[in-house]
């Protein structure tokens, strides 16, 4: 059993220089405050063989997020959100929000507004990623949110009532997420290096395993971090278009009869 | 009394040209047309059309510019099937002016229509540009720029 013991004091002992190593790194300066290194090595913190199959890093990752990493901001709009270039030095973190909204609008051609729609968000760098009848569901690039609603109210008359527009501020995850990502992918380093110097067979068996179970982790963090920063990149737009003269609660309807003789019918031959 | 009456005949000949006067020059390449419905209608050999037409502002409440405005846009677009595009000012001499620009599909054929609004007390200034949009898309400032020679 002593051999195990030893095994672990070795690992432990390794990611504590990795995890000095794995700051989280901003990209542009100022981004957010500074991330201070862990205190106390390993040794000191407490006994190495406790440290059980990369706990500690959890533990050290909770520690920093105490320490404040993810500072409160103002609600960026989606232009600084989609930016994401980092702030001035001393400036407050870059939020990472996602967009959500939902509309319903009346329109006079429900094919033709939908494929308008289509249209837009392709054009604007998205896509559509799904249709169900009347029913659009639209990613728009963050920074271009705020073209949606002026749009739609150009294509016809949008329903204040239906109208919702959600904002989430993911900052917190999202940092989160990608400082354990970071630290695990340190400590899989580190056990890499330890499988290579490990002799007998037991040894390289046990770390294998760990291997195994970190390499696990480090991908469904990896998949959270791409779900979340698509969601973040891209608003969800859901659009209801409805038919202006039938399908909605009432025909409009302008008790001018003057502005019937306006329009291309009469104009054009 | 002989002062009187020349002075009410030189009065009713202004008044005449006054009234005259009211109209717009289209852009060049177009023949005006008599109209039973315009005021004033002319027509380029692209069968794009500018027109003009006075409209009395009848309610008690006169809506303003920008009330007739959105009032012409909504009633396009909501009842009519018109998808606006545009929209901006111009001014002319009886005072600003607000123009949409709109398309919608006209007997299977995609057109472009500009409608440009003046509003002086009791008077609705409505003028109109359409066509086929291939025809219009340059034709658009130009109508635009005619609406603003209003007087």
């Amino acid at each position: 059993m002593r051999w195990k013991w030893l095994l672990l004091a070795v690992a432990g002992w390794m990611v504590v220089g990795c995890a000095s190593a794995a700051e989280y790194r901003p990209q542009g300066p100022g981004e957010y405050a500074e991330y201070p290194s862990p205190a106390k090595p390993l040794a000191v913190m407490s006994p190495a063989p406790q440290v059980v199959g990369g706990e500690l890093f959890e533990e050290e990752v909770r520690k920093k997020e105490d320490t404040g990493l993810v500072k409160a901001g103002d609600k960026a709009s989606p232009s600084s959100v989609a930016g994401d270039k980092g702030g001035q030095a001393g400036a407050s973190v870059v939020r990472k929000i996602i967009y959500t909204a939902w509309f319903t609008v009346d329109v006079y051609d429900v094919e033709a507004a939908g494929k308008k729609l289509a249209e837009y968000a392709t054009g604007a760098g998205g896509y559509v990623q799904a249709v169900s009848g009347p029913v659009l569901v639209l990613r728009i690039p963050a920074e271009k949110f705020e073209e949606v609603e002026p749009l739609l109210k150009k294509m016809g008359r949008v329903d204040d009532a239906l109208t919702r527009i959600q904002a989430q501020d993911v900052t917190e995850e999202y940092f989160d997420v990608e400082l354990r990502l970071q630290v695990k992918k340190k400590y899989l380093e580190s056990l890499y290096k330890l499988l290579e110097t490990s002799g007998k067979l037991e040894e390289k068996l046990a770390v294998q395993k760990e291997i195994a179970r970190v390499v696990e982790e480090v991908e469904r963090l990896e998949g959270r971090l791409r779900l979340l920063a698509n969601q973040i990149s891209l608003a969800t737009v859901t659009v209801t278009l409805r038919v202006a003269t039938s399908g909605s609660k009432r025909t409009f309807r302008l008790p001018w009869d003057w502005l019937d003789g306006l329009g291309l019918e009469m104009l054009v031959p | 009394m002989t002062k009187i009456a020349i002075a009410s005949i030189i009065s009713l000949l202004i008044f005449v040209a006054g009234c005259g006067t009211v109209g717009l020059t289209a852009p060049d390449g177009y023949a005006k047309r008599k109209s039973w419905h315009y005021d004033y209608m002319a027509v380029s050999t692209d069968a794009n059309v500018i027109s003009l037409r006075l409209q009395e502002n009848e309610d008690e409440e006169k809506g303003t510019l920008d009330f007739w405005t959105e009032a012409t846009r909504k009633h396009l677009t909501l009842s009519r099937g018109y998808e606006a595009k545009d929209e901006g000012t111009f001014k002319t001499e009886l005072g600003p002016g607000r123009y949409l620009v709109m398309v919608k599909e006209h007997k299977g054929v995609e057109h472009l229509y500009v409608v440009g609004l003046v509003v002086t007390g009791d008077t609705i200034y409505v003028m109109e540009g359409g066509g086929e949009k291939g025809a219009m898309e340059t034709e658009v400032p130009k109508m635009v720029a005619a609406f603003g020679t209003l007087k």
